[in-house]
């Protein structure tokens, strides 16, 4: 089964995922769900307010409240919001969540609990309210939260230059999309073997900016699979090529890819290893597991978004960084998947989309 | 839910197509490479590819046992046209196959998938993600791909075990959930 072949018309990544970055037109950040600005995000539940019947009591209920019933891991939440009534202004006093007092979600029984005695001739006109469940991880989810029920915000500032695309510097940026153009250009000479070839990787290691290897899709090209055996590899997808590759720059990896893989490849080949790297000049603590995860610091720069299958290998490689040009139906970076910001799997990198992207959507 | 040989299916192959995994699970185990190992078989009748994980061998870490047996039966079978072979054929792997594995057997069309124990780790046909079924998949990876589960799963567990106790006491166990 083939990849589908790319529409033109397709949906920008930043339409399917709110969570992304449309700000900067040179990169957008691919962020998980939990950062998306809307109200799944944010999490709402069920809150029971009330009103008090003077704001000389908010000293004394409020302490009250944080001793009796307090709201245990929802830190974020103010307990207290004025509101304005036919009465003038008025305090309301969060007394109830959904999650943590199921039992007390009643408006006619809940002033009658033990715990609410002691305040109960200060409080009145019980009501249900909204309230955000999760602290806001971003501005635009804070001002979200605020609409409903006011909380606190601790600024990540990291996540806010992620959001904002200031987390580059322009040299910084012209060197990514020179990276990107490298990946352009490697697809392009696939596409001299076969038309079909639409996607070029680059993989690179940032402390030094050295090409480690290059690759371009192979499924549709004849090269040998195991001794002398020739044939076309479903599987030989662009990232697939481009990982064994650096693990031969290690003195490792599967394939011989003849006849695409020339003896001294050079960067401007197509297919290419950097065979000057010491073999263990990347893995020191040969005792760890480290030694089996090849790509570990490196950055990858693919023109579009990795299949699930690529997405996954690229996690299990430990890589550090993806860049793509332009996104694509059952992408594991973004469209269908966001596998690079789950918590249940066992690491976790940045993807960046929209670098180059007209130049990678024409390829 | 199948385990401990206790299997009634149809066809009385599966333990036996489900031992030879094993042994290429063990042999992994001996090279020092984590212990998963499968085979593919064509119209239940005959094994066209084995693999056992190389990811150490090769440096690579994408060189799980079931991309390690497809490379083989293609290599076995020589024809023009494998993804018909491979949409008559079954895997037999110990542990459920990563997402990575997944997609790619789903993208190549294997028929059906018996696997030993669930992967709590990676698992793409049920534990983390349903790469095996996710409908958003199906333009970009291929119809579907039935999965059957639990076979001999504590012998793969205690496989599993036994691999991770020499290379770091201290790490979190797979569990047998079925
Ligand atoms: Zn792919
Ligand atoms: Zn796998």
């Amino acid at each position: 089964m083939e990849e589908p072949m790319e529409k033109k018309s397709r949906l920008d990544v930043a339409v399917l995922n709110p969570s992304t970055c449309i700000k900067d037109k040179r990169i957008s950040c691919v962020l998980g769900d939990e950062y998306a600005a809307n109200k799944d995000a944010v999490g709402l539940v069920k809150g029971l307010a009330v009103t008090l019947t003077s704001k000389k009591y908010a000293s004394q209920v409020l302490k009250h409240l944080t001793e009796y019933l307090p709201l245990e891991g929802l830190q974020h939440l103010k307990r207290v919001r004025s509101v304005k009534t036919h009465d003038g202004d008025k305090l309301q006093v969060l007394m109830f969540v959904a999650t943590l007092h199921e039992d007390f979600m009643d408006l006619n029984k809940t002033l009658n609990i033990k715990e609410i005695k002691p305040v109960k001739d200060f409080i009145m006109d019980p009501m249900f309210v909204a309230i955000p469940i999760k602290p806001p991880l971003t501005r635009d989810q804070f001002n979200i939260c605020k609409q409903y029920w006011p909380v606190s915000f601790h600024e990540d500032k990291k996540i806010s230059k992620l959001l904002l695309c200031s987390l580059f510097a322009d040299d910084d940026m012209d060197r990514i999309e020179e990276n990107m153009d490298l990946a352009i250009e490697t697809a392009r000479i696939g596409k001299k073997f076969d038309p079909r070839c639409d996607q070029g990787v680059v993989i690179v290691d940032p402390a030094t900016n050295t090409i480690i290897s290059t690759a371009f899709d192979m499924r549709n090209m004849e090269c040998e699979i195991k001794d002398g055996y020739f044939a076309r590899h479903p599987l030989n997808h662009a990232v697939m090529v481009a990982i064994d590759l650096v693990a031969r720059s290690q003195g490792g990896g599967t394939y011989t890819y003849k006849p695409f893989l020339k003896s001294n490849s050079k960067i401007n080949d197509g297919l290419y290893f950097n065979s000057t790297l010491p073999t263990s000049a990347r893995n020191t603590s040969d005792t760890s597991d480290k030694g089996y995860y090849i790509c570990t610091g490196l950055d990858v720069y693919v023109t579009k978004e990795p299949c699930i299958m690529c997405s996954m290998a690229l996690l299990h490689s430990r890589v550090r960084c993806v860049f793509y040009g332009v996104s694509r139906p059952g992408g594991g970076l973004g469209s269908a998947f966001k596998l690079h910001a789950r918590k249940d799997l066992n690491h976790r990198f940045e993807v960046f989309c929209n670098v180059l992207k007209s130049k990678c959507q024409v390829l | 839910m199948m385990d401990n040989g206790n299997i009634c299916e149809t066809s009385s192959n599966i333990s036996n197509w489900m031992e030879s995994a094993f042994k290429y699970a063990e042999e992994a185990l001996e090279h020092g490479e984590v212990p998963v190992g499968c085979v593919i078989v064509h119209k239940d009748t005959k094994v066209i590819g084995t693999g056992r994980n190389k990811v150490n061998e090769t440096k690579n870490a994408t060189r799980h046992a079931e991309m390690v047996a497809i490379d083989d039966a293609m290599c076995n079978m020589k024809t023009d046209n494998i993804l018909e072979v491979f949409s008559e054929s079954a895997l037999y792997v110990t542990v459920e196959p990563c997402i990575m594995c997944a997609a790619s057997l789903r993208s190549i069309g294997i028929q059906t998938i018996y696997y030993g124990c669930k992967n709590e780790r990676f698992g793409g046909c049920g534990s983390v993600l349903h790469i095996h079924t996710d409908e958003a998949l199906t333009a970009s990876t291929g119809q579907p791909l039935q999965c059957k589960s639990g076979y001999y799963s504590e012998r793969a567990v205690k496989l599993l075990k036994s691999f991770y106790k020499q290379e770091n006491p201290n790490v979190t166990l797979p569990s047998v959930r079925q």
